[in-house]
């Protein structure tokens, strides 16, 4: 099969923005390489007839796994060790809009 | 003209208040009036290694509303993950489900009788989680960080999505109020709660494109955002200027909408089956034990309150579309058995009075029994209307029993004719020149009722007082005469 690009430039600099990174140029090229391969991979799976298939969510084939609505106060200040920035009880962030 | 031609689609996202704990983890949901992020686990904080497992409660209550909205229940249903980067999901994406290619929500279609000849049709329902709530340093315009109160993140949703049906913004908050009383009278959500369901909204006008309308918060505000948005752009059409299609923000405090500038599509959400929760499996005997378990619902109660009371049906609509006045309503007519006077006191001057003491009826001290004698005291003619006007609103103000209130401050109606007599002579005395007019001019006798009502403090007879005024002219009348 003939090695064509999948993936433009512009899409990763857009699935990079999506993802909240910086790229360099060099990492850009390297992404477009491997995410345009990992594509074409795929084209291999769409040679398969799955016509007649039901879509497959999971591998594993549980189904209705519930749990009790019933309470179970976990110790927050243990949760409230791992976030890098606090103030007070609030969990800090960078401004967004 | 402004107005015609309007399409509205709401998307409605409710809390199953219900519930007592998370969608997919076990913290408790009574978060309101709690220190931020006081019930927040591993779970629910997307910590690596841990496990969603969805609340079985949540699935039932989901039933329920589907059932009650007459949507078809998809029997294989399962969860997507909607990707995102934004604080207010702590695991950078929300578990929700979707309706798109492949998606399978919880059920689709239905419809709300409006109650006005109106039916909105629904199109989805989906359960999905409640975000984070996000406070700024300062302004929302100047802040330099965002803080991030994760205990409502993780509450179960339910988004209840309409087609584009409504045709004014009334017909907005009536949707908004109807679906209330529906969830209401299922109990799976309390309305009274603060911010227990926001709405976002889109809206087109004819020949326009559609607008949407993030961040509305209450039943007034939707009303309030449609009708900015109808103004905003039909001024843009007559000035020949170019609606855009895009995402606008309802600024609560401002009254306005602006501009969101959002960048990501549908397609960049990347959605896809979450691979941490298994399909869930809707049987029909599992369908059919709910339904049985359906309490009355509002349409139901209505027919109820028109065929059995026999109440007007535009006062069993106005009685149903609040649950909590359906409620009242019932317990009165226990201690009072003319059912159109009491709705007509109920629906009238009941809910204005608490209108403008801003108090909802759950939040009603008054009993039951006290409205009946209320309107006992009008029947036995204690009370005049206006009199009944001011007892009311002081039992509302106070709980107190309405005889009490009677005695202590006086109020009861001056039905003696002698007693009227003498105050019309007074009335008469004082105002030589209204008699005058009032000899030749019937309107003016209005001014002279006025008079008495001002001296007894409304308490006089009104057709007794004008009975007496108008013989009382009639005398001057042929004394002049003779
Ligand atoms: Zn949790």
């Amino acid at each position: 099969m003939p090695r064509k690009s999948r993936i433009t430039l512009k899409e990763i600099e857009h699935l990079a923005w999506l993802a909240r990174v910086q790229l360099t140029k060099r990492e850009k090229r390297l992404f477009k390489e491997q995410l345009s391969s990992i594509l074409e991979y795929f084209d291999k799976l769409d040679e398969a007839n799955v016509e007649e298939l039901p879509p497959t969510f999971h591998v594993v084939e549980h189904y209705n796994v519930f749990r009790e609505d019933e309470p179970r106060p976990f110790p927050s200040d243990i949760v409230l060790k791992n976030p890098p920035k606090m103030k007070g009880r609030f969990i800090k962030a960078p401004r967004i809009v | 003209m402004v107005g015609d031609g309007v399409k509205i689609g709401l998307e409605v996202h409710c809390q199953l208040t219900s519930l007592k704990t998370k969608l997919f983890c076990s913290c408790p949901t009574d978060y309101r009036g709690k220190p931020p992020n006081t019930n927040i686990c591993p779970v629910c904080m997307g910590e690596p290694g841990t496990l969603p497992v969805l609340n079985k409660e949540a699935v039932r209550a989901a039933v329920m509303v589907a059932l009650a909205l007459h949507s078809k229940i998809s029997r294989f249903t399962y969860f997507t993950r909607k990707n995102y980067f934004y604080p207010d999901m702590a695991k950078n994406f929300q578990i929700s489900q979707y309706d798109g290619v492949g998606g399978a929500p919880i059920a689709k279609g239905g419809y709300v009788d409006l109650g006005n000849g109106k039916v909105v049709r629904i199109r989805r329902l989906q359960l999905e989680e409640d975000p984070a709530r996000l406070v700024y340093e300062g302004t929302i315009d100047t802040a330099t960080a965002t803080l991030v109160d994760y205990n409502r993140h993780g509450v179960a949703l339910i988004e209840i999505v309409t087609e584009p049906d409504i045709t004014s913004p009334e017909d907005a908050r009536r949707f908004l109020q109807k679906l209330r009383s529906i969830l209401e009278h299922l109990g799976v959500f309390d309305g009274e709660l603060e911010g227990s369901m926001r709405c976002d909204a889109n809206i087109s006008l004819e020949g326009g494109v559609r607008v949407e309308i993030k961040n509305i918060s209450s039943y007034k505000d939707v009303e309030r955002a449609l009708r900015f948005e109808i103004t905003r752009q039909s001024s843009l059409i007559s000035r020949g200027i170019r609606v855009v299609r895009e995402t606008r923000f309802w600024d609560e405090r401002r009254r306005v909408t602006v501009s969101l500038r959002v960048k990501e599509t549908e397609e960049d959400y990347r959605y896809f089956p979450e691979p941490d929760l298994p399909p869930v499996v809707i049987t029909d005997e599992f369908i059919d034990e709910v339904k049985r378990s359906l309490p009355i619902l509002p349409d139901e109660r209505k027919r109820i309150f028109v065929e059995k009371y026999g109440v007007s049906e535009q006062n069993a609509e106005v009685l149903v579309n609040d649950k909590a006045l359906a409620d009242f309503f019932e317990d009165c007519l226990k201690h009072y058995g003319k059912a159109q006077e009491l709705s007509n006191l109920l629906v009238g001057d009941f809910l204005a009075q608490l209108h403008s003491l801003n108090l909802s009826v759950r939040e009603v001290k008054v009993k039951p029994e006290y409205i009946a004698k209320l309107l006992r005291l009008l029947d036995k003619k204690v009370l005049t209307g206006h009199l009944a006007k001011a007892v009311l609103r002081e039992m509302l103000e106070t709980g107190r029993d309405p005889e009490a209130i009677v005695e202590e401050k006086g109020l009861r109606r001056i039905g003696s004719r002698e007693e009227l007599e003498k105050i019309v002579d007074r009335v008469f005395r004082e105002n030589r020149k209204a008699v005058e007019d009032a000899l030749v001019n019937e309107k003016a006798v209005h001014f002279l009722v006025g008079q008495v009502m001002r001296i007894t403090r409304g308490k006089a007879d009104p057709n007794l007082t004008r009975q007496i005024i108008k013989n009382k002219l009639e005398k001057v009348r042929a004394s002049r005469k003779a």
